[in-house]
């Protein structure tokens, strides 16, 4: 008896979704917990694993087809079963366009069929070499010598023949291709990074405020739990994990930047929710750390960790990546010294971290000094907040993190 | 009509117009009993005596003087210096003399006269007796300067040319004597001034000068089974220029090749290929002027280095081919 393979529900707001794309054929032999599809919910594509062995014997939804959830989008059974093809409803709201076509390769221009290929101007500053009376016929055309400088192979001088031979719709291509051009479609992560990145632009002014933090007192706190923290609790404490912890601790006294902006007002959300920004090969995604706010330096380190390392091995799950009340965002290991974060909607700060550098500074006694400066990038919603207490939450960061001792006493 | 050859066709003119104007008479070296270096006068001094085909000591200056002294008086004369190397003695009263007495007399005084001379090599007469000096007298202001081709335009011209009242180049050369064409009896005329298409064509403007012509004439046949079709443009007056007829030549093909005898640096073929450019025949060219001239060296005696130092037929085939096959 042939087993039904469903469009899941893999989230409680889930009602549809799509296949965008499909890892069996069918008649490809199945085992249980081989993946079979990837469904994309409204919020993340997620990889869909078989629950039955067999063959993939009937499959009837295309890849881009939006379907409500638990309709049935393929069979499993005996290689040579038969099954009836449901009948395939439409997508509850029918403005759902399976606008994602298949991923498709274009075909390499210099395979259009007998391309005149096009003749690189001359780059010796004195423009293309022409006779006068290729000028003068040209000109009664309304064409350039260059058009037919470039048109005609092996040309040194554009002779009248030339002119009188060019036909622009012969050329076909103005540069040789030397590779094959690749279309990534607008589906999976991408579409939602897209969208998220979209809808935050277009709907939330943003600020972004710079803040440079000396982060000596950071760095040499690092330096002295390091070893003791890897040994003791497993985890390899980072700068991240430092200004994770700063951060949750800087919210406690600021809980109207810990928010979300939602259509009937902003949310001061009780709990830290602290998302990482985390860099994948195809794109970015944001899991967040639950209850930030409660956890220790230890607890945090080992929880981001965690989180973290969950879209690289394909464990995220909605829960994961959805509820968060503020991200942080790091290029601090590359040459980046500060940028403007995009907002994580609903959320209203976001924390871009830039690059450590050595730095001369005065110090009380007007020596100079060496000192490591970081720079923080501050993003928020000013329609849920403003600069001022904006300002002020940074500047307690950044108070922090130079002295972070006042841990001890706050 | 009869065929006969260049230097018939020249001694024929000088007869005729000696028979019809007792005014005009001959002068030059060996030109009497021996009837010229090239034969031009053989048999003239027994029709015309020793009075009016005057044979001269070897002293160019001193015949070019007696012929200008000679036109101040109303006489016509003709003389011939036997090679066009020679000019150089006979330079003063030809540029100093000839050239100016009617402008510096206000035009009281015509110097109705006419220098005979061969140029050209291909003689084996090496480089005293072998040069196209043509352009040092088209240079000059004053004097008419005619380069006769053919047998025919030879006979037309040099009567023209007596019958003008202003002094006269008239270039002949060596290796045109032997050519023969068709020529009318009698006297007639082909006006001063006017080129001449000696074929029509539609690829490339060819203008050739003096012996060139036929080396033009000939390099065409062998460019026509190629598929290349040159027009031959004879200039036949350097001075003045038949400027029309070469740039409408050229409007026509939008290509030039010009081709002298004489040494190319500063000769009368960038006189041509100037004309060319300046006028409204720059519009149509369609590929840069090419000139065919004289190596820059004396003209050896050596045979083949002879040859070397001219352009040839092949020579002027190879340029039409190049000049095609441009892109």
């Amino acid at each position: 008896m042939a087993k039904e393979v469903l469009m899941p529900k893999l989230s409680s707001t889930m009602d549809k979704g799509h296949v965008t794309e499909w890892f069996k054929k069918v008649g490809d032999p199945v085992k249980v917990g081989e993946v079979l599809f990837e469904v994309m919910t409204d919020k993340i594509a997620i990889e869909v694993e078989a629950y039955d062995a067999g063959f993939l014997i009937g499959r009837y939804v295309e890849v881009g087809q939006v379907v409500p959830v638990n309709t049935v989008i393929a069979h499993i059974g005996a290689a040579d079963e038969k099954v009836e093809a449901p009948l395939i409803a439409a997508a509850p709201t029918p403005s759902a366009k399976p606008a994602e076509a298949a991923p498709s390769v274009a075909a390499p221009v210099v395979q259009v069929a007998a391309p005149v290929v096009a003749q690189a101007l001359p780059q010796d500053g004195f423009g293309v070499r022409a006779t006068p009376a290729a000028r003068k016929a040209a000109k009664e055309r309304g064409i350039t010598v260059e058009a037919v400088y470039q048109a005609t192979p092996g040309i040194v001088r554009v002779q009248l023949k030339d002119v009188e031979h060019y036909n622009p719709s012969n050329v076909k291509a103005v540069y040789v291709e030397t590779g094959v051009e690749k279309v990534i479609p607008w589906t999976g992560i991408r579409k939602l990074i897209a969208d998220q990145m979209t809808k935050s632009h277009n709907t939330v002014p943003s600020v972004t405020l710079n803040a440079e933090v000396n982060v000596d007192a950071l760095l040499k706190m690092r330096a002295e739990l390091l070893e003791k923290v890897e040994k003791e609790y497993g985890v390899r404490l980072t700068v991240t994990h430092l200004l994770a912890y700063f951060v949750a601790k800087t919210l406690k006294k600021h809980p109207n930047m810990n928010a979300r902006a939602l259509e009937d007002g902003i949310h001061v959300m009780p709990s830290v929710n602290l998302g990482i920004a985390v860099a994948l090969e195809n794109g970015l995604i944001v899991p967040n750390v639950k209850n930030a706010q409660a956890l220790s330096l230890v607890e945090l380190a080992k929880a981001v960790k965690a989180q973290t390392a969950k879209p690289k091995n394909n464990a995220l799950m909605p829960d994961d990546i959805t509820g968060g009340t503020f991200t942080i965002t790091s290029l601090g290991t590359t040459v980046v010294s500060d940028f403007n974060p995009i907002i994580n909607v609903p959320e209203i700060c976001i924390l871009g971290v830039g690059r450590t550098i050595e730095r001369a500074e005065f110090d009380a006694n007007n020596n100079v000094v060496k000192v490591n400066k970081m720079m923080l990038s501050l993003s928020f919603d000013h329609r849920a907040t403003d600069g001022y207490p904006a300002a002020l939450f940074l500047t307690d960061l950044v108070t922090l993190i130079e002295h972070p001792l006042t841990l001890l006493v706050d | 009509m009869r065929e006969i050859t260049y230097t018939e066709a020249v001694r024929e003119a000088l007869s005729e117009a000696m028979r019809e104007d007792e005014n005009v008479f001959i002068m030059g070296e060996d030109i009497g009993v021996y009837g010229g270096a090239f034969g031009v006068t053989r048999g003239m001094i027994e029709e015309f005596g020793p009075e009016r085909v005057r044979h001269t000591p070897i002293a160019e200056s001193a015949i070019a003087g007696a012929a200008v002294g000679a036109a101040i008086t109303g006489m016509r004369p003709v003389f011939e210096l036997q090679f066009s190397d020679f000019i150089t003695i006979a330079l003063d009263q030809i540029v100093n003399q000839a050239a100016k007495i009617h402008y510096m007399y206000g035009g009281n005084v015509s110097i109705p006269l006419v220098m005979r001379t061969p140029g050209g090599s291909g003689t084996g007469a090496a480089a005293q007796h072998s040069q196209s000096l043509e352009n040092w007298t088209a240079h000059v202001p004053g004097l008419i300067v005619i380069q006769p081709s053919t047998a025919y335009d030879a006979k037309g011209l040099l009567h023209s040319a007596i019958a003008n009242n202003n002094p006269v180049m008239f270039y002949e050369h060596k290796l045109c004597y032997r050519t023969k064409g068709d020529v009318p009896e009698g006297k007639y005329f082909i006006p001063i001034g006017v080129a001449d298409i000696k074929r029509q064509g539609k690829d490339i403007s060819v203008i050739a000068t003096s012996y060139m012509v036929h080396k033009a004439l000939e390099a065409a046949e062998i460019l026509a089974k190629e598929g290349i079709d040159i027009e031959v443009v004879d200039p036949r007056t350097l001075v003045p220029l038949d400027k029309k007829t070469i740039v409408e030549s050229v409007k026509k093909t939008g290509r030039a090749l010009v081709v002298t005898e004489a040494v190319k640096r500063s000769g009368f073929s960038s006189e041509l290929a100037a004309v060319i450019v300046e006028e409204e025949s720059f519009d149509y060219l369609d590929h840069p002027v090419v000139r065919l001239a004289g190596a820059e060296t004396p003209i050896p005696y050596e045979p083949n280095l002879e040859k070397l130092a001219v352009p040839q037929v092949n020579d002027i085939v190879e340029a039409c081919r190049k000049i095609m096959a441009a892109k």
